[in-house]
């Protein structure tokens, strides 16, 4: 079982979580203008990357809010933990996108 | 048999416009039971104080509370209305008195307070939240709170909650939403000596979790 570090609650056991798929999938601005093949990429197409991941979940059974998880999906090391709207943490190997902040680690990240 | 009273008859004593509206309160007060009261004296049979024993807490008033704890309007509008700001540290809880609010996620909170059948509490804190960003909605019934205490009372929670219940890290005053045999509820601690739970289940549950919970205890009270 993992401990998932909820960047509201601190560390808890899995079950008190749920899956929501791939993070960071904006909905598009003008669904109307896409064509079906557009429409069907954004409804349905995910990255299922190996490795590194970018991921929503829910703490359902906690304080029932959704937050975003990078995690290695061979390993399931979790790399950062990062509210809604929060700038992305660098996965492992890549570029800190502003650069301002440290990668936040997650066994660090839980308890602010 | 009966017969069926004549329009413009109606039976004695019942109905509104006869009887008072503070009569039919009291009534309607006689009438109510609580979720566990039907297991009461089970409850009671399980229990050995030293040991661990389980109560219900019945007919607790449950108000649930949103907003922005950062703002000082909210803050003080709770305060004036109930005792006590909501706690802004995630999963600790404020006591006033037997006014208590439970910190349930970061804008939301469960305010717990004795019987008030007249909404009182609810009245207090609509008015003072009236110019606020805020929600206050009655829960009360949504949860039944049952207390479980007693020198074993962590050894029965924890064959089957998964939170590190250690005083260490789960001392007086913290209140978690977990797991518990298959069950969603809010626990929180109340007291050290002897040690003191409170869960919140939902009440159509709280059976469930009651014949858990003395399932659970038999091994340290010797009781089945
Ligand atoms: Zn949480």
């Amino acid at each position: 079982m993992l401990l998932i570090p909820c960047p509201y609650c601190g560390e808890r056991p899995e079950i008190e979580f749920s899956y929501g798929g791939e993070a960071h999938i904006a909905r598009p601005q003008n669904p109307a203008s896409l064509s079906d093949t557009q429409w069907a990429e954004f409804l349905f197409m995910r990255g299922n990357q190996k490795g590194a991941f970018r991921e929503r979940w829910i703490h359902t059974h906690g304080c029932r809010r959704w937050f975003n998880m990078l995690r290695d999906t061979t390993s399931h090391e979790i790399y950062a933990v990062y509210k809604i709207g929060a700038p992305k943490p660098p996965a492992p190997g890549e570029k800190p996108a502003a650069a301002k902040k440290p990668a936040t680690r997650a066994r660090k990240g839980a308890s602010k | 048999m009966a017969k069926p009273a004549s329009p413009g008859k109606v039976a004695p004593g019942f109905p509104p416009g006869r009887a008072s509206t503070k009569e039919l309160d009291t009534r309607a007060m006689d009438l109510r039971f609580s979720p566990l009261e039907a297991v009461s004296h089970r409850l009671v049979a399980a229990s050995a104080a030293d040991h661990a024993s389980v109560a219900e807490l019945p007919f607790t008033t449950q108000i649930g509370l949103r907003g922005d704890a950062s703002k000082a309007a909210f803050a003080n509008a709770v305060k004036s209305a109930v005792g006590v700001a909501p706690p802004k540290e995630a999963c600790t809880v404020a006591v006033k008195g037997d006014n208590r609010i439970l910190w349930l996620g970061p804008d939301e909170w469960l305010v717990v307070a004795p019987d008030d059948p007249d909404g009182a509490l609810l009245a207090r804190l609509e008015k003072a939240l009236a110019k606020v960003s805020a929600a206050a909605v009655d829960l009360t019934g949504n949860r039944s709170v049952i207390e479980l205490s007693g020198p074993s009372a962590r050894a029965v929670l924890e064959k089957g909650c998964r939170h590190d219940l250690h005083p260490k890290t789960f001392p007086v005053g913290r209140v978690v939403g977990t797991l518990m045999a298959h069950t969603q509820f809010f626990l929180e601690k109340t007291s050290d000596n002897p040690e003191t739970f409170r869960l919140y289940v939902r009440s159509s549950f709280a059976r469930h979790m009651a014949e858990w919970l003395m399932d659970a205890m038999a091994e340290f009270t010797g009781r089945v």
